[in-house]
């Protein structure tokens, strides 16, 4: 089995009753009652034509058959069918103009739906989600649902047609009527029973569709790995699983809903078959005239065109509904990040934060990152956290900007819980450079300039300057203007960080994380960078994460984190002093980084950070 | 089954090229729409002729076998369309997918520079929308044929069994329909490509938007991007607003319902006259309104066709873009005594496509690395380290100048035994979605799980996957956000370990590892890289300072080279590198 499909089935939030998804989906439609009610209408109009035109054909037969035949009416049931003609058509083109008016709104209103709805997602959720299947529900799901709705329209004016059409064929002939009549709800019956069968195939088509995409992207975002591992020929057959599945999936999809109009025309085939036989006897025993026959049969067709459309309707709905079991999916997923109802406005922080007792598990499966963690930082001070890989640190900032939900405990700023602010305001607050740079496809100025589009030219070039990227956009060939690609995949690991922290300054936040903001720097850079943030660092509260102990020697605290847990707490000196983690830690990395390495000295003195 | 785009000069030969692998099935289907039509055409006649024989005479006595007659060929007809359309669709599906795997195969040996300019949203939009809509061309494409086979069987039926002069009336209004169709093609044709853009670009702006998630939250630009999806969504709504009006104005039918119209009051006065029989009449009705199906169809059809072709062209575009990568090589299989001795001969390389255009990022670099050596290129952010590495492993090419191994040029060698004889630990990890002993099987997907648990012990994976409750079985998530950045790097390491590869490159892969982590990789490298040509980029001076070479880089050019102690004293770019205040006397003193 590939690997793609097995890690990457989804599982489903949960099931979906018919009533359920029948009633919601109707919620949706209901903006747009005027366009179904038109299109309803049209159709109305232009079958009740098309249910005319053989009354005037038996017209003209009888009138024909009839010895001494009258012209004038012959002509006149010729010239009637020909107008009758002309409304149908009229009919179909302003259907088709009112399907425009309400089909690509309804399918506009769900996307952006869909959208505002991931908007609101935590980090916890994209974890979960992989992002060409996402794509796949807002991109495919959308639109296939979308194309749907046109069912429901046509339903509506088919009902009124095949009640008006009946009613016709009951004035005709009652006998044969309810004999044609005996046939429908066996119809119904079997479509009904097809839907379910058509639900559970589309919804296989529309996972291989997701899967698709999600291997597209893997396949792509992980392309230089591949190739460097000369790996293409592996990765491809993993993919031919996938495409096998799709095809699969997709036949089953295509040979089910297909089915259905060649079981409906058959069944229709037979009751015809029938009426003319019954027909030609009660001809033959004078009960009945042969143009009501003729106009019988001709009704038989028009009587079951709607009535197919009204059947199919179950099967081809439930095939759409798969869709939108997929779109309700994200719509319903709710965010794990939750604001209290009762919310603070807040307008500038001060930035005194404080932890009390966080509890916090990334997959709420009792793997702890956090159990009753304690800290607290004060106002305006720069805070320092080292620790080895995989202690926490990148987790604390996940909380802090409510990227993740914490189980216990409380985080406070200014002696407000975060989750009693508005979340937008108070992201305002906060700005972060990521361990994982992440920059948006567009030039480097639109980047740097993303958390604050109106900046002035002026604070912009103190951003940049501030982080020592001056030189870097100089010597590109299209200064600001350069166009770093997917992802930043067109410039150096460290001119990616580099643009990163300036867009982080350039908001001017109260409160500044670092996380391994000049890993990928070089040394002479990251000196220079450190000598500015002592500037701009001097008004905020920040909280630095850094391997490279050199960045960090000036903070006002340094905290030793290891699991989770606070292990040693104090400055530079004191730490040193304590001769615990830290000094090894400092020790090991000063053997590794320094030229001018000197014992750890127990004074006071400043050691020069080179 | 990567393609050959040269032979093909145009999205519809390459079409046909597709389309012709399946001769059989478009055999099949085309012999199926023959019946199929054939069938249906029967059916109005025969009905005709049992009201005309029977109930107008009012003789029952073949009734019941005209009847059998009738409902044989109804149901024949409902079999053999079902049949057909399956067939017909088992034809576009297949064609789907050799054509999905033939892009995906093809992309996976694109040059990195085509890489670079590719969009994953769209991408992936071509991957899935694109080759559907081609799907749905193929499979009713046959409802494309199918309605002008029944027009003329129709027209031909007309004159044979009915009468000419019903013919005659019909002729304008054929013209005129086909006109009608024309006009309606040509119209719609740009809708129908705009179709398959917008739709890219809905998912474009998606992607971006999700895969930065987190950077969208941090810094509230949730309106900025809602502002940025929505203009992508406009676009898509309105370029299917345009291709509604187009199908509301070029409604084929007007005219079918016309001739039927017509055709009908002629009737009326020709049965008038007795020269048309009343079965005639019925009949010529019943003929010409089994065109409207077909006209629903071809109205349909014409869409989808002229979107497929859209789609064909957008993906041969993407197709033909760039050229695969040369794969052919003097050497066909990989030297048993090689050593390793890597030397860059005035290599000069820019990215973009008229690379001379561009500003070079590396200009007429030459150095040597001599076997089992272990060499640190330093320089500072953006001075071209990344990219010597990526030439070397001929993810690009360079524009100028020769890069060698053990005297011979890299170009001689197989492509895929080179980069596989090479590890490359990345500066920007990339993990897949799969388990941790996947991720780090990559290289090497039959190695055995002891294999692979030895490696990750080596590259301190252990350490952290124990703590896992499903260990090696952890799902890492996209892109392995589900790791810490130093724990991410680890299994990189152990990725690249498990290829056992000759030459070994390390790119900053410890910059998210702590200094007592990073000391035990380095031990346990020390038996790794033991006989073998190491390259390491990094900022760390520990490791700098104890290569047998160092290679320091600035702007492109090679500076300097030379080991610690030279360098220390002749190079003012090497003693930078170790930050900005040293000064060359402290270092005297010290050193
Ligand atoms: N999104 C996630 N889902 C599940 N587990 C996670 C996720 N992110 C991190 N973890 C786990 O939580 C633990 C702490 O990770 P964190 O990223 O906070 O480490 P870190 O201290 O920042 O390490 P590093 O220095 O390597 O960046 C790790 O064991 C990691 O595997
Ligand atoms: N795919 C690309 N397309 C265009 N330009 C690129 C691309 N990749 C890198 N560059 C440019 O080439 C130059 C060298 O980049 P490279 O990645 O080699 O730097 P580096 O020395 O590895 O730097 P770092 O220490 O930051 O990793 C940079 O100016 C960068 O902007
Ligand atoms: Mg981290
Ligand atoms: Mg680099």
């Amino acid at each position: 089995m590939g690997l793609y499909i097995g890690l990457f089935s989804e599982k489903r939030e949960r099931e979906y009753s018919d009533r359920e998804l029948l009633s919601r989906y109707a919620r949706r439609i209901v903006p747009f009652k005027k366009s179904i009610t038109l299109i309803s209408l049209f159709i109305l109009i232009s079958t009740s034509a098309d249910i005319i035109i053989p009354l005037m054909v038996g017209f003209g037969v009888e009138e024909l058959e009839k010895p001494n035949r009258d012209f004038t009416l012959v002509i006149g049931v010729g010239v009637i069918y020909l107008v009758l003609s002309a409304i149908i058509w009229i009919m179909f083109s302003l259907r088709r103009r009112e399907v425009g008016n309400f089909m690509p709104y309804f399918l506009e209103n769900l996307r952006m739906d869909i959208f505002d709805k991931l908007q609101e997602q935590d980090m916890s959720f994209f974890d979960k989600h992989l992002s060409g299947s996402l794509n796949s529900r807002v991109s495919n799901d959308a639109l296939d649902f979308g194309n749907t709705t046109i069912l429901l329209a046509d339903t509506m004016g088919n009902f009124f047609v095949s009640i008006l059409t009946f009613g016709v064929l009951l004035w005709l002939n009652p006998i044969l009527a309810l004999i044609t009549l005996a046939g429908v709800p066996f119809l119904f019956l079997l479509m009904f029973s097809l839907r379910k069968l058509a639900r559970i195939v589309s919804r296989d088509y529309r996972k291989s569709i997701g899967n698709v995409n999600n291997g597209m992207v893997e396949s792509i975002e992980g392309i230089q790995v591949c190739k460097s591992y000369g790996q293409e020929a592996t990765v491809s057959e993993q993919f031919q699983e996938t495409n096998k599945e799709y095809f699969r999936t997709a036949y089953r999809l295509t040979a089910v809903t297909h089915v259905w109009r060649s079981i409906l025309e058959t069944i229709t085939a037979i009751i015809l078959v029938i009426i003319v036989y019954l027909g030609g006897q009660l001809i033959s025993q004078g009960t009945s005239s042969t143009a009501i026959i003729l106009m019988f049969i001709l009704y038989i067709q028009r009587f079951f065109r709607p009535i197919m459309v009204l059947a199919t309707f179950f099967p081809e709905l439930s095939a759409g509904m798969a869709a939108y079991e997929r779109i309700l999916d994200i719509l319903d997923s709710e965010p794990n990040v939750k604001q209290h109802s009762e919310l603070h406005d807040v307008d500038e922080l001060g930035g005194e934060i404080i932890f009390e007792n966080v509890d916090f598990s990334y997959r709420n499966d009792g793997e702890w990152v956090f159990k009753g963690f304690n800290l607290r930082i004060a106002k305006g001070e720069k805070l320092a956290i080292v620790g080895h890989t995989g202690a926490g640190k990148s987790s604390l900032v996940n909380l802090l900007a409510r990227f993740y939900e914490f189980q216990g405990g409380s985080i406070k700023i200014d002696g407000i819980d975060i989750r009693e602010m508005r979340l937008d305001l108070y992201r305002r607050n906060l700005g972060m450079v990521q361990q994982d740079v992440f920059l948006f496809s567009g030039t480097i100025e639109e980047n740097i300039r993303y958390g604050r589009r109106d900046a002035s030219e002026e604070d912009l070039w103190k951003a940049i300057r501030a982080v020592h990227a001056d030189e870097l956009i100089e010597y590109l060939h299209d200064g600001l203007k350069t166009q770093v690609g997917e992802r930043g995949g067109g410039l150096s690991a460290g001119q990616k960080q580099l643009i990163s922290f300036a867009r982080a300054l350039l908001t001017d936040p109260k409160i500044l994380i670092l996380d391994e903001a000049t890993s990928s720097v070089d040394a002479y850079t990251e000196a220079i960078i450190q000598e500015a943030l002592e500037v701009l660092l001097s008004s905020r509260t920040s909280i630095i994460i850094a391997h490279r102990l050199s960045t960090i020697l000036n903070a006002d605290r340094i905290i030793v984190m290891e699991k989770g847990q606070i292990i040693e707490e104090g400055t530079h000196e004191s730490l040193l002093v304590q001769g615990g983690k830290y000094g090894q830690l400092y020790k090991q990395y000063y053997e590794h980084q320094s030229l001018d390495w000197k014992p750890i000295k127990l004074s006071g003195e400043k050691i020069s950070n080179s | 089954m990567s393609l050959d785009i040269k032979q093909i000069s145009s999205y519809k030969k390459w079409f046909l090229y597709h389309l012709v692998k399946q001769k059989f099935l478009v055999l099949c289907v085309l012999v199926g729409i023959i019946s199929v039509t054939s069938l249906r055409v029967i059916i109005p006649i025969v009905i005709g002729y049992i009201i005309d024989t029977t109930l107008i005479t009012r003789d029952l006595t073949n009734l019941i076998l005209l009847l059998a007659i009738t409902l044989t060929v109804y149901v024949s007809r409902n079999a053999m369309d079902y049949i057909t359309m399956m067939v017909g669709h088992y034809l576009g599906l297949k064609t789907e997918q050799n054509m999905r795997q033939e892009f995906f195969d093809t992309l996976q040996y694109k040059p990195l520079r085509y890489h670079d300019k590719a969009r994953i949203g769209d991408l992936q939009a071509l991957a899935t929308n694109d080759l559907r809509i081609i799907n749905t061309m193929i499979s009713h494409g046959a409802f494309y044929i199918y309605p002008f086979f029944q027009v003329i069987m129709a027209a031909i039926l007309l004159i044979v069994t009915l009468d000419l002069r019903l013919a005659m009336i019909c002729t304008p209004f054929i013209l005129l329909y086909i006109y009608f169709l024309l006009q309606y093609r040509r119209r719609i044709t740009p809708w129908a490509a705009g179709r398959m853009v917008t739709h890219s670009n809905v998912a474009v702006v998606l992607q971006d938007s999700i895969s930065g998630a987190a950077i969208v939250r941090s810094f509230t630009a949730e309106e900025l991007e809602r502002e940025k999806f929505h203009q992508a969504v406009i676009g898509f709504r309105d370029n299917r607003i345009g291709e509604t009006k187009v199908q509301a104005k070029f409604y084929p039918l007007l005219v079918l319902y016309l001739t039927i119209g017509a055709t009908f009051l002629a009737s009326c006065i020709f049965v008038f006259q007795d020269t048309l029989t009343i079965g005639a009449l019925t009949a010529a009705n019943l003929l010409l309104i089994t065109l409207i199906d077909p006209t629903n169809m071809i109205f349909w059809a014409t869409n989808d066709m002229m979107s497929g072709f859209a789609a064909c062209s957008r993906l041969y575009t993407s197709l033909s873009l760039e050229e695969e990568e040369q794969q052919e090589s003097y050497l066909l299989e990989w030297p048993d005594n090689f050593r390793g001795r890597i030397e860059f001969r005035d290599v000069t390389f820019a990215y973009g496509d008229d690379g001379t255009q561009n500003t070079p990022i590396l200009k007429n670099f030459s150095f040597i690395v001599e076997p089992y050596q272990r060499v640190a290129l330093v320089g500072p952010t953006g001075c071209g380290k990344t990219t010597m590495v990526k030439l070397l492993l001929r993810l690009y090419e360079p524009q100028e100048g020769t890069i060698l191994l053990d005297g011979i040029d890299i170009r001689n060698y197989p492509l895929d035994e080179l980069r596989r004889h090479i590890g490359y630990i990345e500066q920007d990890i990339y993990l897949f979605s799969r388990t941790i002993s996947e991720n780090i099987a990559f290289g090497r997907p039959n190695a055995s799980q002891e294999e692979i648990r030895a490696m990750a012990e080596l590259a301190q994976v252990n350490d952290f996957v124990q703590d896992f409750p499903e260990e090696y079985n952890t799902v890492v998530g996209e892109r392995g956000t589900r790791l810490s950045g130093g724990e991410k790097q680890r299994v990189a390491i152990a990725r690249a370990f498990l290829t056992d590869p000759e030459i070994l490159i390390l790119d900053d892969s410890v910059s998210a590892v702590d200094s007592k982590t990073e000391e035990k990789i380095t031990h346990a490298m020390e038996n790794v890289v033991k006989n073998r040509t190491t390259l390491v980029i990094t900022h760390r001076l520990h490791t700098i300072r104890t290569s047998d070479k160092i290679i320091v880089l600035k702007r492109g050019r090679i500076v300097a080279e030379g080991n610690h102690n030279d360098l220390l004293q002749s190079s003012e770019d090497y003693r930078r590198i170790f930050g900005k205040h040293l000064v060359l006397p402290e270092l005297v003193v010290r050193t």
